[in-house]
């Protein structure tokens, strides 16, 4: 069978796998006729294209869920304003803005100037540690010795100094 | 969003052991990195064992003053202690620490 010679060079093994479920031998004229294709040159054209562009539609499929899943846990990124420590011993003389973002797992309040964050399940957590965060870390360069601290820590205390209040 | 994830314990032992940071017990892990006896910036890092959240772990990284590549070296040890402290010294010259 010469044809069926030519089709086996001209398609790929999974082709004939599929042409041949059951072993060439069984490959009948009815079979070939009730895909609408011929002895022909034409079915391995036809069934080569039919699987490149399964094989491209696997390929997308699998970029799709990774664009889903990558959209899925991208954190929510929005700025707020703190108006109040929650401390009896310290208050705000103006508002810090800080930026919450929300994972699918964790919230996060996050103050980058003063490279401090709060962290949480829900949201109302996160900000209530970062305002225990602010008041640690105040106090923490209170008490450390000016000459200990780096440049940074020092422009951390700048900046608390001019947003903290200590009540009388 | 494809990044590693580390072990709590890995990310404390790395800090605690290569840039000799001095934890301070509480409800989380709060210390300061040293540089030629100066503090210079605050690691905050979870208690415990068992695989960090993704976002704690970012802001461990941005802690660090470190990328990605370069965290996940300083965890897994190819970037040792001395190392670090030499790209923080290249910071300092930059004024940028």
């Amino acid at each position: 069978m010469p044809e069926i010679e030519i089709l086996e060079e001209l398609i790929s093994k999974e082709a004939l796998a599929l042409i041949y479920p059951y072993g060439k031998k069984n490959l009948t004229g009815k079979m070939l006729a009730s895909k609408g294709w011929t002895r022909s040159g034409s079915v391995s054209i036809g069934l080569t294209k039919e699987i490149e562009t399964s094989k491209k539609i696997d390929i997308l499929q699998k970029q799709i869920d990774n664009l889903t899943s990558m959209l899925t846990n991208r954190p929510i990124i929005k700025n707020a304003v703190l108006r109040d420590l929650n401390s009896r011993k310290y208050s705000l003389k103006e508002n810090i803005e800080f930026l919450i973002e929300e994972c699918p797992d964790e919230t996060i309040a996050q103050w980058p100037e003063v490279e401090i964050f709060g962290h949480g399940v829900t949201q109302p957590e996160a900000i209530l540690d970062l305002k225990n965060e602010v008041i640690d870390l105040y106090e923490e360069l209170l008490t450390s010795k000016q000459k200990e601290l780096g440049k940074l820590p020092k422009m951390w205390l700048r900046i608390l100094n001019q947003v903290i209040k200590k009540n009388e | 969003m494809s990044k590693k994830l580390f072990d709590k314990y890995e990310i404390y032992t790395a800090l605690k052991n290569k840039l000799k940071i001095k934890f301070k017990p509480g409800r989380e892990l709060k210390g300061w990195y040293c540089l030629d006896g100066i503090k210079r910036f605050k690691f905050r890092i979870p208690r415990g064992r068992g695989e960090i959240s993704h976002s704690f772990q970012k802001q461990i990284e941005n802690s660090s003053r470190l990328n990605n590549d370069n965290f996940e070296a300083l965890i897994n040890c190819p970037l040792t202690g001395p190392k670090y402290d030499n790209l923080m010294r290249g910071l300092c010259d930059r004024n940028l620490l």
